[in-house]
């Protein structure tokens, strides 16, 4: 227990003892005050019967009283006795209160009576009180008597007293004075009467009712065992009837008596008083009831109410854990709403929203004062209709919950789908409060479901066998395509090991080394021969891939093959068709070919020989024409059998084609071994053959290489072996000639070539000429450009390509590569010492390039010459060089060029890859080829291209070169066509190292750049004006050979026919819409036809009758040029 | 015309008379039925039978309901003449009456006097004292010496008492409500009385008490009391009493007065 609960139970105790204490005080001064009161009413009443009973005794006295007057009376008058008896019969008729009344003398003597038997009788009025005196009218009450009447009854005395319930009387006399006469009557009252009518309102046993007399007599009284005629000595004295007419009697003096309520009351005439006592104990039976009554309603309402209070107090204890509970638990939905993964919306009655958990921002987007108050179609997707909406809420309302799933939309518009629980919130009263929506992103769970769906459905439908296997490699699943395959049901198989299946073709090896595989790959591909469940061979292409768990161990292997036995007979046919002579079925040239590589490839590992011997048959020919191609065809089959038989395992035999056939001896330890085979093939065929019933007699002639005596490759063993045979043919046939390489020139001269430009290399042979370049309008010279030359012992000075073919591919391409480019960084030193800083480029081969560590090396050889600016140096690539591997290229050149080295595009235009090289290798600067600059003043297709170029150029703003600027004249053309940077004759040759000092110093005195005339403004025709100057040229030399025809023919002349490639190409792409360009043609074809007719005059010797038309030659010219220029002008103005 | 009938009617009345017997005088039944009143005496102080109430003098009881019923059948006006059991064989053979409707109970005497009808009645003698009386707690108290009984003059219970008293004096009283008065002074110890007066007395009386006798200690049976002779009036009186106990007239009123349990068959 807490001290909460503590608390409390302290409350509830002290509350309860509190409550209890006031019940009964309160109880306790209620049933007091009703004590008190039902006294206090009690002695009221005994007050109130007190006086009424005195009241009506008193007047039954005063009745009595009356009565006797008027009898006295008539007394008085002397009247007889007779009239007075009968006067006191009629005086009782009426009043029951009396039993007699009678007449004395004063002698006390009866001398008259209501009752006659009275008559007599004396009676002594002394005891009387208060005693009669005869002088006055006086009523005087004697001592009861017992009996009826006088007659038969006496007197009772305070020693002798009779019981009440004894018939008795008490006996009055009225004395009256008349004068000197007193007339004393006696009456008998009857007690009766007035206990009858006491008992009427009182009842005995409530109470009791006395009279006694004055002195204490006891003359009546309602309880039965009375003693009248007694004296009531105890009350005397207390009792002062002279000074308290009325009042209480203290309860203790009547000790004999039952406690009472008393009360009495003295007659207001007569001596007598009159004495009720009420008797306590009954009086307050009421009271006591009415006690136990209210006690016990008190009791029974504090143990309820106790009761109540206890339960009420479990209650609260029970409320109090319960309240305790609700909180954690409200702490508990608070973390769960805080923590979900699901988004939660509390919305209101209205559907507005009041709350949202965390994850509500995270999958939606809003965060919680975005979306409270608004209702949560914010998060609509509208991809449903209202009727989706619609139903959803008619469910909700109806059910109380909606379950389903939906697309929403984030507040960054993605969509995303849900699994959504709207539950409708009731309060206990059952009123609608809240909605709570619980909603789970499913957006990832349904892409999956679809991947699942389209994994299921690949798995289900693919025509590949598909078999998943556990960590265990015991089949769990295959799919139907399994089934159709190998024929193994889907019942077969689950929990059986994958190696039914094995059709033992494979070695142990090769499944050890399938799993080894598996184990380090993940994955495995490869064809394997497995076995049907009906015992069938098939090849199968089979992929294996390793499902890992998430601890990277492995879960699964999942086994995908396709049945490539149909491709397999195919392939089979087709590499029987591809490598196998279809007559003999014996390997054909191609698969020689294979196994000569291949043979090759094993001689050099196992240091054995190797023979290709190639054999034609002699006399196979007349063979074939006198007894047919199907005869032919039968011998070439025995021939190839009896090779066959002879031949060992290891050896090949092979058809090239006709009566051709090439013989691979393998593995050959010793060369005698050789001849013994040959002569062995010699041998079988010349054996005799049947050929359709005839016997015929055929040799073959053997040409035989050796490998590796014979160092060569497969072709070149090949074509030695031929070339033997037919030395062996010429030897006279039925013979092997084995090839001698020593006598092979050929191999001989390259192989010496080669020698000697290694040796060159060695001795330092080779040489580096260097070309300025320059800037044509600065005429600062901008760098030079290395080539090589090779300084002849004997035949002097040789340009590169006397030795550069031979290299290609070759080693030396390499040493060469590196020698000049090691040559160029210690030459950059030198001219940096010397105070000239400028780029120097070296020649790059695509080889070079692209061999393994060229960067490498490159920055060590930069590193070995830490003085050189790695900018100086320039590597130049040829355009034509095939760069087979670009992004390999592109890699080394990004390499390099990150240590600072530069590149340039050599002899750009003249390959195919133009445009793509310029795209995709990261040059510094383009070359253009020297062969479109050096025509480019007569061509002007060639002129169009260098224009391009440096259009082209200018775009990417990329630098540009010009190579073979043979004169001025063309510097001066590049100039106006925009390219400032030139290389060549027209500026210089290429010259010694040491000559370069002094040709800049030399350039920079004469400034022949001056010469070139600056472009005013750009001229976009030039090669327009190219074109026709090159056709003017053409006509000049036209007209020389008409005057003396040993001039060279014009037709041979490079600018024939350059003006028509022009005007249909470049020109017509250019000018084409121009009516003034097309007005051209017209003319020009004329000029052709007239050139052409003049051309054939000359040619067949009438050239005087050719010059005679020259004047029209000259016309046609002109007319050419003018419309020309029309052009021009017309181009001018625009 | 209606004096025709009226003529008439006495006129066919008397030959019937005459017919029926020649010899005897005109039935009292004729006289009645034409002069329309009939005379019936009564006990204007006999409780729950014939009792006239002294505040109102309106009388009640079982025979002043079945005097009215007899006037009805007969049709004629019911004339009521006080008497007493003291008085009642000097009115009827005084002709002060046609019939004596009071309960008067069947006793030897009064049969020699009287014709009574067939009895509707039944009762045992009651006792009535004082409640203050302590003396006198049963019947046999009542016989002792010094006790007084107090009875009234010519009822059955004055001629029963004479001879079943022992001890105890009697006291016959002709005073009306002497009885009481007697008791009640304590002159008297008791009073006797049948069923019917006590019923009623005790319910007005709140000082008295009722002594029941033993089981069937002097039961006498009630009926009415005519004329001797005049068969045609008793016949018809007889008559009556059948009716008045077949119809129900007599069941229902002798409920309304509580004397159910005296009614006899």
């Amino acid at each position: 227990m807490n001290s909460q609960s503590k608390q409390l139970r302290n409350i509830y105790i002290t509350a309860v003892v509190f409550f209890v204490a006031v019940i009964i005080v309160i109880t306790w001064y209620s049933l007091w005050r009703l004590h008190e009161e039902t006294a206090a009413g009690m002695q009221e009443v005994s007050t109130m019967h007190t006086r009424s009973f005195e009241n009506f005794l008193t007047q039954n006295f005063r009745l009595a009283e009356l009565a006797t007057t008027n009898i006295a009376n008539m007394d008085s008058r002397k009247k007889n006795l007779f009239n007075i008896e009968r006067s006191l019969r009629a005086t009782l008729k009426n009043n029951p209160a009396q039993r007699s009344i009678s007449l004395l003398n004063e002698q006390g003597r009866i001398i008259a009576s209501s009752n006659r038997a009275n008559v007599g009788i004396v009676i002594n009025t002394n005891n009387f009180l208060p005693t009669p005196t005869g002088e006055q009218d006086l009523l005087s009450i004697g001592m009861p008597w017992v009996g009826r009447d006088f007659i038969s009854a006496s007197p009772t005395t305070h020693q002798k007293p009779t019981r009440s319930q004894q018939l008795n009387f008490v006996p009055i006399v009225h004395t009256l004075a008349f004068g000197t006469r007193t007339v004393t009557l006696l009456i008998a009252i009857n007690p009766d009467f007035f206990i009858n009518h006491i008992s009427q309102v009182l009842d005995n046993e409530n109470g009791i009712v006395d009279i006694i007399r004055y002195d204490g007599t006891l003359l009546m009284s309602t309880e039965v065992s009375a003693k009248i005629g007694s004296l009531y000595q105890e009350i005397e004295q207390s009792l002062s009837p002279e000074t308290a007419e009325s009042g209480q009697l203290l309860t203790s003096l009547l000790e004999n008596n039952p406690p009472a309520f008393s009360s009495f009351r003295a007659s207001r005439l007569y001596p007598f008083l009159l004495i009720t006592r009420i008797d306590r104990q009954r009086a307050m039976q009421n009271w006591k009831a009415e006690a136990k009554t209210l006690l016990g309603v008190i009791i029974v309402i504090v143990l309820t109410l106790a009761g109540l209070i206890i339960v009420f107090y479990r209650r609260q204890l029970q409320i109090e854990g319960e309240r305790e509970n609700s909180e954690q638990l409200q702490r508990i939905n608070a973390t769960v709403f805080g923590s979900s993964a699901d988004s939660i919306i509390i919305t209101d009655i209205n559907a507005n929203i009041i709350s949202v958990n965390p994850a509500f921002s995270q999958i939606t987007g809003y965060r919680p004062e975005d979306v409270i108050g608004q209702n949560p179609r914010v998060l609509s997707s509208g991809l449903q209709d209202n009727t989706f909406y619609q139903q959803m809420w008619e469910c909700i309302h109806e059910k109380g919950v909606w379950r389903g799933e939906l697309q929403n939309r984030c507040k960054n518009g993605h969509l995303y789908d849900v699994q959504a629980t709207i539950t409708a919130f009731y309060d206990n009263k059952g009123h609608l409060q809240h909605f709570i929506g619980v909603s789970t992103d499913i957006t990832e769970r349904k892409k999956s479901e679809t991947r699942q769906r389209q994994a299921s459905s690949v798995f289900t439908n693919s025509q590949e066998g598909i078999m998943v296997t556990d960590e265990n490699n015991l089949i769990i699943d295959v799919n139907p395509a399994f089934s159709r395959i190998t024929g193994y049901s889907y019942n077969d198989v689950i929990g059986r090991n994958p190696n039914l299946l094995s059709s033992g073709q494979q070695s142990p090896e090769f499944y050890a080394e399938m799993k080894s595989t598996l184990n380090e790959t993940g994955s495995w591909q490869g064809e394997i021969w497995n076995k049907r469940k009906s015992g069938e061979i098939y090849a199968e292409r089979l992929s294996i891939d390793t499902v890992h768990k998430e601890n990277g161990e492995t879960s699964q292997y999942v086994a995908v093959f396709s049945d490539i036995s149909r491709l397999k007979i195919h392939e089979a046919e087709l590499h029987r068709s591809a490598n196998y002579d279809p007559l003999t079925s014996i390997p054909n040239r191609r698969l020689l070919g294979d196994r000569l590589v291949q043979t090759i490839a094993r001689s050099k590992r196992s240091n054995r020989s190797l023979a290709v011997c190639y054999l034609d048959l002699d006399g196979f020919k007349p063979v074939n024409d006198q007894y047919g191609h199907a005869a032919g065809d039968l011998l070439l089959i025995e021939i190839t059998q009896r090779l066959l038989k002879i031949l060992r395992e290891e050896d090949t035999l092979a058809r090239l084609g006709g009566d051709e056939f090439v013989i691979l001896f393998a593995e050959i330890e010793k060369p005698e071994e050789i001849d013994v085979a040959l002569n062995r093939v010699l041998k079988a065929i010349s054996e005799p053959i049947k050929v359709e019933s005839n016997t015929v007699g055929i040799s073959a002639s053997i040409g035989v290489t050796i490998f590796p005596e014979d160092v060569a490759d497969a072709d070149t063993l090949l074509r030695h072996a031929d070339q033997a045979m037919y030395r062996a043919k010429d030897a006279g046939k039925n013979r092997y000639h084995l090839f001698d390489p020593e006598l092979d020139l050929e191999v001989q001269a390259r192989r010496s070539q080669l020698k000697n430009i290694e040796k060159a290399l060695k001795n330092n042979e080779f040489v580096l000429y260097y070309q300025p370049k320059v800037n044509l309008v600065s005429g600062e010279m901008t760098g030079a450009e290395a080539l090589i030359r090779w300084q002849h012992p004997v035949k002097g000075i040789l340009p590169p390509a006397a030795f550069l073919d031979l290299i290609d591919g070759h080693d030396l391409e390499i040493d060469i590569g590196e020698w000049v480019i090691e040559s160029v960084i210690k030459q950059i030193v030198e001219w940096n010492k010397a105070g000239l800083f400028f780029q120097v480029s070296a020649n790059l081969s695509a080889n070079h390039l692209l061999k393994e560590g060229f960067s490498e090396r490159l920055k060590e050889m930069l590193e070995r010459y830490p003085a050189v600016r790695h900018e100086d140096l320039e590597l130049e690539i040829l355009e034509t060089s095939t760069l087979n591997d670009l992004d390999q290229a592109n890699n080394v050149l990004a390499q390099c060029r990150n240590m600072g080295v530069r590149f340039a595009l050599d002899d750009f235009g003249t390959g195919y890859s133009s445009l793509t090289y310029f795209q995709r290798l990261p040059v510094d600067i383009l070359k253009i080829d020297q062969s479109f600059v050096r025509d480019m003043l007569d061509d002007p297709n060639d002129l169009d291209i260098v224009e391009s170029i440096l259009r082209l150029a200018q775009t990417f703003n990329r630098p540009v070169i010009a190579e073979g600027v043979e004169t001025l004249e063309h510097g001066a053309m590049l100039v106006q066509l925009g390219c400032q940077q030139a290389q060549g004759y027209g500026i210089a040759r290429p010259m010694p190292a040491e000559s370069i000092p002094s040709w800049a110093t030399q350039w920079q005195e004469t400034k022949p750049w001056l010469a070139i005339r600056k472009p005013i403004g750009k001229d976009t025709n030039l090669s327009l004006k190219v074109a026709m100057q090159s056709h003017i040229n053409w006509l000049d030399s036209l007209e020389a050979f008409m005057r003396d025809p040993s001039c060279p023919h014009p037709r041979k002349i490079n600018n024939h026919g350059q003006f028509r490639r022009w005007y249909r190409s470049s020109g017509f792409a250019r000018y084409g819409t121009l009516e003034e360009f097309q007005n051209i043609a017209p003319l020009y074809d004329a000029t052709c036809s007239l050139s052409a007719e003049l051309i054939e005059l000359v040619s067949d010797g009438n050239h005087t009758l050719a010059c005679d038309r020259l004047a029209e030659l000259h016309q046609q010219r002109d007319m050419l040029i003018a419309q020309i220029n029309v052009l021009i002008k017309t181009l001018d103005k625009q | 015309m209606r004096l025709l009938c009226s003529l008439l009617l006495v006129v066919f009345g008397f030959s019937f008379q005459a017919s029926a017997s020649e010899s005897s005088d005109i039935s009292r039944l004729t006289k009645i039925t034409a002069q329309k009143i009939i005379r019936v005496c009564i006990w204007p102080e006999y409780y729950s039978i014939t009792y006239r109430n002294p505040k109102t003098q309106q009388l009640s009881g079982l025979d002043f309901d079945m005097a009215n019923e007899l006037g009805k059948d007969l049709g004629a006006s019911v004339k009521f003449v006080n008497s007493s059991f003291s008085k009642v064989t000097e009115d009827i053979t005084q002709d002060r009456c046609d019939i004596a409707m009071f309960a008067i109970g069947i006793t030897p005497y009064r049969k020699e006097k009287l014709r009574f009808s067939q009895p509707h009645l039944h009762s045992d003698i009651y006792a009535v004292t004082s409640k203050s009386n302590p003396r006198l707690k049963n019947w046999h108290d009542i016989d002792q010496p010094g006790s007084i009984v107090a009875v009234r003059k010519g009822t059955l219970q004055e001629s029963f008492m004479k001879g079943a008293l022992r001890s105890a004096k009697l006291l016959i009283l002709n005073q009306p409500f002497a009885r009481e008065l007697e008791v009640r002074s304590g002159r008297a110890d008791v009073f006797m009385t049948d069923y019917p007066y006590s019923l009623r007395f005790l319910k007005t009386r709140d000082w008295a008490r009722l002594i029941l006798p033993p089981a069937n200690y002097h039961k006498t049976s009630y009926a009415y009391a005519m004329k001797h002779g005049d068969d045609i009036w008793y016949n018809r009186i007889e008559s009556f009493v059948r009716d008045i106990k077949q119809d129900g007239r007599l069941r229902m009123s002798a409920k309304y007065h509580k004397l159910s349990s005296i009614l006899l068959p």
